[in-house]
């Protein structure tokens, strides 16, 4: 099978999520470990790495923010119209390793879309872990991904939410999400799954290994210019790793080097 | 008459073509700078280099009206998109109009001519001699001079990240001197590169 | 049959006069691939023998565009009434020799073929490597930037056949059953003890003759990957970030450096195109650029990122080295960075 060729598939479901975020669901038919991603083509347009937001195996859900070619093309189009999925790629969350430890999921702006596979499946799953915490960043409550699964959610788990900058309405926390770190009420035997901006997972897990997280059971989604998803084109390279084939997931044991100096030691990670 | 697209090729030398190009940018929803005297002022930039009363001479005693020195469109208004290089790129003006209707961005070539003359494989005409301007000159025009055994003389004009210090210095190592290198420089972009000359010429 | 069985023992030569008889014979089955001169010299197919420039040395372009070309087509695409259509341009086979290759040559191919395989392997250069028959010729001389001695010298460990030039022959080695097949017993003559120790000779003179230019030696070499990992920091790096111009001519000439961008193509309405790959390098401003941030923005990380992606990454993940010591990055830098001065001040 060639691994250049993306299959061609309709998108069947549009959801707007905030005025630059929208979830597509497409009828690709794949089983997906949460945090993978797929590489999705629109045709003419080019091909851009996506990470899975949600599926049941005939479907997936990709909630993807207009910022380029690809992206700003999908937004324009309409259910029924076509696009190419290739995937899924990479290795995903460490969920398995999870089990029966407390687990810390943290996110950053469009970065709780890779994470929202494992927030389900602790919904579906809940007996597994002890207790669970789900904190979550944005710029503004209307920037805030999945609201309308934040009830839900706070049945199964922890929900620390806060904003950058507060709306008419908004009545929760408002700071960046290092300023409720404190507010984790388990620290020992944690898990901790963690998805943002570069510079908010910088901080975050800064403060975290000062309260005491181990840098081993800390795992970060990065991102890269993933161009073939299967490491050989090298645009991902970052310290001999290929982010698209060894990651995009990652112990802060060995992203460490490159969070610490992003420009410095990026390609100098050992 | 309002317009999609409008081309603009060369750039204004006089008043009246100065408001000519501001009536043109109000009237249009993408405004193109086509080819290097619209991109970088290109070779009529070149009259900034010398005084106006030496450039003048050339005319001999029947001046035409030249009121301003010749700058970059972008010095007057906003440019959407600059198709670089003298002639420019028939790709790229095709590649230009397509990104332009089917919504997509259109992508500036941040490389230097170094890419595609190597990637056709030629032999590399700055080793053999020539004064070549290839490593700090745009790419995207599919390196048609040194294909064609002609050194580059810098059209499109340079590129971002173009490392001045490190071509001049291997000029110099080549045995060409400071003023062969400052006329090289200067033709077709005089005006972008302004500040390398003169510390070239102070160093 | 029976005169194989012999060579193995005996080993065998060809006459230099006859190396065209032979060549004209490998085609009738094969696709010929070998160095000619136009203006560079590099590997083309070849039509008539004659046009074969037998070289001294490697070829100013590396086995690698036969492989992989700089534009390669992965697809056409069309919009038809279920989506789109899509059409692979995935190549057939071609049973190929290549004539006159050299010790780096074939070592780059196996470093290739470490990156191109695997989990994932790479479809296009896979297909185009199969059924590939590798002539090598010992060089007679090296050019001043070679240094192939450090990684491994002249004659790699895997060859079809290996051409070793005795003064009116050639002595020719077979390394494969693919080669002895090529041993057409009216065009090869049996060798002699002398012959063979003509060619032992040889061979040494010309690697002492590396050896005795480089001074890096193969014991310092196995160690340079541990060595350039301590100098992540080191002054070279803003050095050699000040001098280089990013032009990536250094990538591109190297046989072992694999990286691409993919494109679309398409016409006006966007109801057909193409998917392509198109070389890129490391060097330029772009590679490493995310919607995010750019990852090396400053040209010295640039610069440092090529040398940890040949010496030090390669070892940490295949125990490879990715460089075969062919020595054209330094042959074409604009700005004279010599890798072997490179590497002797890391190691040192």
């Amino acid at each position: 099978m060639n691994p250049y060729i993306p299959r061609v598939v309709p998108i069947v479901d549009i959801r707007e999520e905030t005025p630059d975020t929208k979830t597509f669901t497409i009828a690709a038919p794949m089983s997906f470990q949460p945090g993978q991603f797929v590489e999705l083509s629109v045709f003419g347009y080019g091909e851009a790495p996506i990470s899975i937001s949600g599926g049941d195996g005939k479907k997936i859900d990709l909630t993807i923010r207009a910022v380029g070619n690809v992206t700003n093309k999908i937004h324009r189009m309409q259910v029924g119209e076509y696009v190419g999925v290739r995937g899924p790629f990479g290795n995903g969350w460490p969920v398995e390793k999870a089990k029966g430890k407390n687990l810390l999921i943290v996110a950053g702006g469009i970065g709780l879309a890779p994470l929202k596979p494992v927030v389900e499946h602790v919904c579906s799953h809940r007996e597994e872990f002890r207790n669970v915490t789900l904190l979550y960043g944005a710029r503004k409550p209307s920037l805030m991904l999945f609201k309308y699964k934040f009830d839900e959610w706070a049945g199964y788990m922890d929900l620390l939410l806060t904003v950058d900058e507060a709306e008419p309405g908004w009545e929760g926390h408002v700071g960046v999400v290092t300023t409720l770190c404190d507010k984790i009420r388990h620290v020992a035997d944690t898990i901790t799954l963690m998805c943002g901006p570069p510079i908010m997972m910088k901080y975050t897990s800064m403060v975290l290994l000062e309260l005491g997280f181990p840098p081993s059971e800390m795992y970060l989604s990065l991102e890269r210019n993933m161009k073939c998803g299967i490491g050989i084109c090298g645009h991902c390279a970052v310290g001999g790793v290929y982010v698209c084939r060894d990651g995009p997931v990652f112990s802060l044991n060995k992203a460490f080097r490159f969070i610490e100096k992003p420009h410095e030691v990026q390609g100098v990670l050992d | 008459m309002p317009v999609d697209i409008a081309f603009v090729e060369g750039t204004p030398t006089t008043r009246d073509e100065v408001i000519k190009l501001l009536r043109i940018r109000k009237d249009c929803k993408v405004l193109v700078a086509l080819g290097a005297c619209a991109d970088t002022g290109g070779v009529p930039g070149l009259v900034n280099t010398i005084s106006k009363r030496d450039a003048i001479k050339v005319y001999q005693g029947n001046p035409p009206e030249i009121s301003l020195n010749p700058k970059p469109l972008s010095y007057y208004v906003n440019v959407d998109y600059i198709l670089h290089g003298c002639p420019f790129s028939r790709k790229e003006l095709l590649e230009l109009i397509t990104d332009i209707v089917i919504g997509k961005e259109f992508r500036e070539k941040e490389y230097s001519v170094c890419v595609e003359c190597t990637l056709r494989e030629n032999g590399c005409l700055l080793e053999q001699g020539y004064l070549c301007m290839g490593p700090i000159t745009r790419g995207g025009c599919k390196a048609m001079c040194p294909s064609n055994g002609a050194a580059c003389i810098g059209c499109r004009g340079p590129f971002e990240d173009a490392n001045f210090k490190g071509h001049i210095r291997s000029l110099q190592e080549l045995g060409f001197t400071k003023e062969q290198i400052i006329e090289a420089y200067s033709v077709f972009s005089y005006e972008k590169l302004k500040e390398v000359i003169s510390w070239l010429k102070e160093e | 049959m029976k005169l194989v069985k012999m060579v193995t023992i005996m080993g065998i030569k060809i006459a230099k006069n006859k190396v065209n008889e032979f060549l004209e014979r490998v085609k009738q089955e094969y696709v010929l691939y070998a160095p000619v001169e136009n203006g560079v010299t590099k590997f083309e197919k070849i039509g008539d023998p004659a046009d074969i420039c037998i070289l001294p040395n490697r070829t100013d372009i590396s086995l690698k565009p036969i492989f992989f070309p700089p534009e390669q087509e992965f697809f056409r695409w069309s919009k038809d009434t279920e989506g789109y259509h899509i059409e692979d341009l995935l190549e057939n086979e071609e049973k190929k020799v290549i004539f006159g290759v050299r010790g780096c040559d074939i070592r780059s191919l196996e470093i290739l073929d470490t990156y191109m395989s695997g989990e994932f392997a790479d479809p296009y250069y896979t297909q185009r490597r199969k059924n590939t028959v590798l002539i090598g010729l010992t060089c007679s001389y090296p050019r001043e930037s070679c240094f192939c001695t450090a990684f491994g010298g002249m004659v790699p460990n895997h060859y079809d056949l290996w051409f070793t030039d005795i003064g009116s022959y050639y002595y020719v080695d077979v390394g494969s059953e693919k080669g002895k097949k090529l041993i057409f017993g009216d065009i090869f003559e049996n060798a002699t003890k002398e012959d063979e120790m003509k060619k032992n000779r040889k061979i040494k003179k010309v690697e002492d003759e590396i050896e005795r230019r480089t001074r890096i030696d193969l014991c310092e070499i196995k160690r340079c990957s541990q060595e350039i990992k301590k100098k992540a920091d080191d002054d070279i790096w803003r050095e050699l970030g000040e001098i280089c111009v990013s032009c990536g001519r250094c990538n591109f000439i190297c046989p072992t450096c694999h990286c691409f961008d993919v494109r679309d193509i398409t016409n006006l309405e966007g109801s057909e195109g193409e998917r392509i790959r198109v070389w890129d390098s490391c060097h330029l401003y772009e590679y490493a650029k995310t919607s995010a941030e750019n990852f090396r923005k400053e040209r010295h990380a640039r610069v440092r990122y090529r040398i940890y992606d040949k010496f030090v990454f390669p070892v940490m993940r295949y125990g490879v080295y990715a460089c075969t010591g062919c020595g054209r990055c330094t042959d074409v830098c604009h700005a004279n960075i010599n890798l072997r001065d490179v590497l002797r001040r890391l190691i040192s």
